[in-house]
């Protein structure tokens, strides 16, 4: 491992090079013309992929529930089941948490997807164990470096960025050193520092250094191309000033402003609800739908919608019996959402038998790679090593 | 050897104590300027007690914690070990900007990054304290005793599962690890030693009350086990014999240490020197470090400012540098962790992968932004006049010389882009900002 490691880094030195005079040329083309505002020229037909890091650890038997197992599942949460005419009902044998209710309108339309009983083979219950294992699409028994996105997404110097991350949380899937990834924690921030870098002449015969530059070539760049294009594009209104809310603007501006970027990821939580779950699951969930909600409505009117699909994803889900705290532990399979203008609605995958757990833990049904494959396959447009040896779900329309 | 009878220059004394030190220092690089190679090597590495310099916080060497209790206990505890990893971590950082012995605290880097545990898991920074004192304890002696004591290092026993290994139910994790990257490399196993090594360590175990190592002879596993060929009813320390005999364990050994120090390949007529000095040393590692940092590659202009700090080097080395005063070490600690490095929880079992994976987007933001905010906590940067230059660098002469003397201690590198000199403290901005102040 570690030898091979040597090697790539040596191969790479020789391949940064080419990269940075290519990067170079577009950031001299940009500085000719300030004004161009038109999408980049790069796959515009591949569309952004949005990854919704649902964090802490979902709940998914408290946020799509199994109509045809509703004794049972008031059986395992006594006081945390939801009332089943609460429920929005979707479809014959589903129905969703109330704050999700949002999204019943993304479902009537045919634009979500729910996916039931996602994840892996031997689950880890452990935080941050679990969710290396789906930021890196690895085995459960296997340690991989570089997130699930690095080997569907190559860099593209016509781009000015590969992807941008919202919100506090590590960049997780698109987490690969060959990829330009700018992180806007506190909205424009990072834009006015990487005004402060200065620009040097790129060439370099020291390979570290010339690592150094090129990244700091790329920041620039990056920054000054959103810069430009967020000047031009007005804040898209009917955001809830909520941390997700305010995500999902800065992403539905970005998206306007005709920035071409294949992935972005945002978060929400802690969905680490081990007591008094009810509240906290509520407002969450709520959040969650609504940021969603104003996202479509907003890039609907634009015309961006059709090019745009969500995935949420989280570490797992939750036990399938309640605790003794009015919450729920660590667990394992839970349902996600696929969303977007491009999707083909309706149910996918399989509910988990409540009444076969094993050892108190639903058992998957459908493995997160087939999620990633399809999304890798139909949105991305890239074949992912990683993913070859799992199905996809036709989950969007070619 | 005549060309290590060389004597260092400047420049060639800084080098060594940037790799294998934890940065130039003015004093430092006087002390090493005209000794030869070998004179410096040996007095830089000479020094290394294990023993931590500063006082540690009691709460760290005592036993872990209360277990049980209600969920308030439980939660009160939760906070209580997360303030102490905070006063870990800053325990570490203090211990790196203060020692008189850099060479072993590089050292104990290294085997953090190599045999690796984090917080995360082991829940408890006393643990990962006694870890700390475990790897610094054997940094720069015998290879076969800090592998011996890692496998029974309780933080160990936890982060890589033997606490769970049991003969019913092993648990092959640290088996795995133990294999993959402690010892031989990938490769060099199958699929069926890593079995049967893992049926060797059941029952390892960590008493969650005192903390201490136990070998639990119910859970064990005393069947026969077949492992790289030799069978036999073998415990975990007999796999660890078995491994420490293996040309392969020295192969991949030197060749992670040359990593630590060298950027250029290590070529395999090195390489079995080096295997043969391992070997031969009773697998010494100051002895193998010491003839990496004698030969001549190390030296090489290819091996020069070759290496991205990280950030602790970064933070660390500036400190050390400069004097820098520093109020709150805790503060060192979450600036290493923005950075991409936060001591005691590695991102994964492999570690920081380092090298050009230390800069990105956003942490080159946060060397950025850390640098500008340093700069000022810098003694010189208040310096009116260039003549507070010769106090700092411990020596006289003309303003150009004085100047020429200190970027040489600064930087590994030459400039990239144009340094104004026009005053100490523009000067010193400029080079701090500089992305050769980056490099190492």
């Amino acid at each position: 491992m570690t030898d091979m490691k040597r090697r790539t880094f040596l191969s790479h030195l020789g391949a940064t090079a080419a990269a940075t005079t290519l990067a170079g040329a577009v950031a001299h083309a940009a500085a000719r013309n300030p004004r161009a505002a038109a999408p980049d020229p790069s796959g515009t037909a591949e569309g952004t992929l949005i990854l919704i890091e649902l964090a802490g650890g979902n709940d998914g038997l408290n946020t799509v529930i199994p109509l045809d197992q509703l004794a049972t599942y008031r059986q395992l949460r006594p006081r945390l089941a939801i009332e089943r005419d609460q429920l929005v009902q979707i479809g014959e044998r589903v129905g969703l948490h109330p704050s999700l209710e949002p999204l019943h309108a993304l479902f009537k339309a045919g634009e979500l997807a729910v996916v039931e009983g996602v994840g892996y083979p031997k689950p880890n219950r452990s935080h941050f164990r679990s969710i290396e294992i789906w930021d890196t699409a690895s085995d459960s028994d296997r340690v991989i470096d570089d997130g699930w996105i690095a080997t569907a997404v190559r860099t593209d110097p016509r781009r000015a960025l590969d992807a941008l991350v919202l919100g506090d949380r590590d960049p997780g899937p698109i987490d690969a050193p060959d990829l330009r990834v700018l992180t806007m924690d506190r909205r424009e921030g990072v834009l006015n520092q990487a005004r402060r870098l200065t620009s040097y002449e790129q060439a370099n015969a020291n390979p570290a250094l010339a690592h150094i530059l090129k990244v700091q070539g790329d920041v620039i760049n990056a920054a000054a191309s959103l810069t430009r294009r967020l000047r031009k594009t007005p804040e898209p209104a009917g955001f809830a000033r909520d941390a997700f809310g305010r995500q999902m603007q800065i992403v539905t501006r970005v998206l306007q402003s005709g920035l071409v970027l294949p992935v972005v990821k945002v978060s929400i939580g802690s969905f680490d609800t081990h007591a008094n779950q009810l509240g906290r699951h509520k407002r969450l969930l709520e959040s969650l739908a609504q940021g969603i909600a104003a996202m479509r409505k907003s890039l609907s009117a634009s015309g961006h919608w059709a090019n745009t699909t969500l995935m949420t994803y989280s570490e797992f889900g939750r036990r399938a019996t309640e605790n003794q705290s009015r919450g729920t532990d660590h667990g394992t399979a839970a349902a996600h959402f696929v969303m977007g203008g491009r999707v083909r609605g309706g149910l996918y995958g399989e509910a988990p038998r409540l009444d076969r757990l094993v050892n108190g833990d639903l058992l998957h049904t459908v493995d997160f790679r087939r999620l990633y494959r399809s999304v890798a396959d139909d949105v991305l447009k890239a074949d992912s090593p990683r993913l070859a040896a799992f199905d996809k779900l036709k989950l969007l329309r070619g | 050897m005549t060309r290590n009878a060389h004597t260092l220059t400047l420049a060639d004394a800084c080098h060594l104590l940037r790799r294998a030190g934890l940065g130039a220092t003015p004093k430092m690089a006087s002390t090493l300027e005209g000794k030869t190679r070998v004179q410096a090597v040996a007095l830089l590495t000479a020094t290394w007690t294990g023993k931590p310099s500063s006082a540690v916080v009691p709460a760290l060497t005592a036993a872990p914690s209360q277990r049980g209790g209600d969920r308030m206990m439980k939660k009160a505890e939760r906070q209580r070990q997360k303030q102490l990893g905070q006063k870990l971590r800053a325990w570490w950082f203090s211990e790196l900007c203060t020692t008189r012995a850099p060479f072993g605290e590089r050292m104990t880097l290294l085997w953090h990054n190599h045999f690796t545990s984090s917080l995360r898991k082991a829940r408890h920074a006393p643990l990962m304290y006694h870890q700390n004192a475990t790897l610094r304890r054997h940094a720069a002696g015998d290879f076969g005793q800090l592998l011996k004591q890692i496998a029974r290092d309780p933080a160990m026993v936890l982060y890589l599962d033997n606490q769970s290994n049991r003969k019913a139910t092993p648990n092959e994790n640290f088996a795995r690890e133990l294999l993959e990257l402690f010892t031989l490399g990938e490769g060099n196993y199958t699929e069926h030693d890593v079995k049967e090594a893992a049926r060797a360590f059941t029952g390892f175990k960590v008493d969650r009350k005192t903390g201490t190592f136990r070998v639990r002879r119910r859970l064990q596993d005393k069947g026969d086990k077949t492992i790289l060929g030799r069978t036999g009813a073998w415990t975990g320390d007999d796999v660890l014999t078995i491994l420490l005999d293996q040309p392969q364990l020295a192969r991949h050994i030197v060749a992670r240490l040359w990593r630590e120090f060298v950027t250029t390949p290590l070529s395999a007529a090195t390489q079995s020197a080096l295997t043969k000095h391992f070997e031969s040393s009773r697998r010494n590692i100051r002895a193998v470090v010491r003839m990496i940092l004698a030969h001549d590659d190390f030296w090489a202009p290819a091996n020069r400012g070759t290496a991205i700090k990280s950030p602790a080097d970064l933070i660390v080395g500036l400190v050390r540098a400069f004097g820098v005063e520093v109020s709150e070490y805790a503060t060192l600690a979450k600036t290493s962790r923005r950075l991409g490095q936060d001591l005691f929880q590695p991102p994964n079992v492999k570690g920081w992968p380092g090298g050009t994976d230390w800069i990105t987007a956003n942490t080159l933001l946060a060397r950025d932004g850390f640098l500008r905010k340093a700069v000022r906590s810098v003694p010189l940067f208040e310096a009116n006049s260039w003549d507070a230059l010769s106090p700092w660098l411990g020596v006289t002469g003309s303003n150009e010389e004085l100047i020429a003397r200190a970027e040489t201690i600064l930087l590994a590198a030459p400039p990239v882009g144009s340094i104004d000199r026009r005053n100490p403290r523009t000067w010193l901005k400029n080079l701090l900002a500089d992305p050769s102040y980056q490099v190492m």
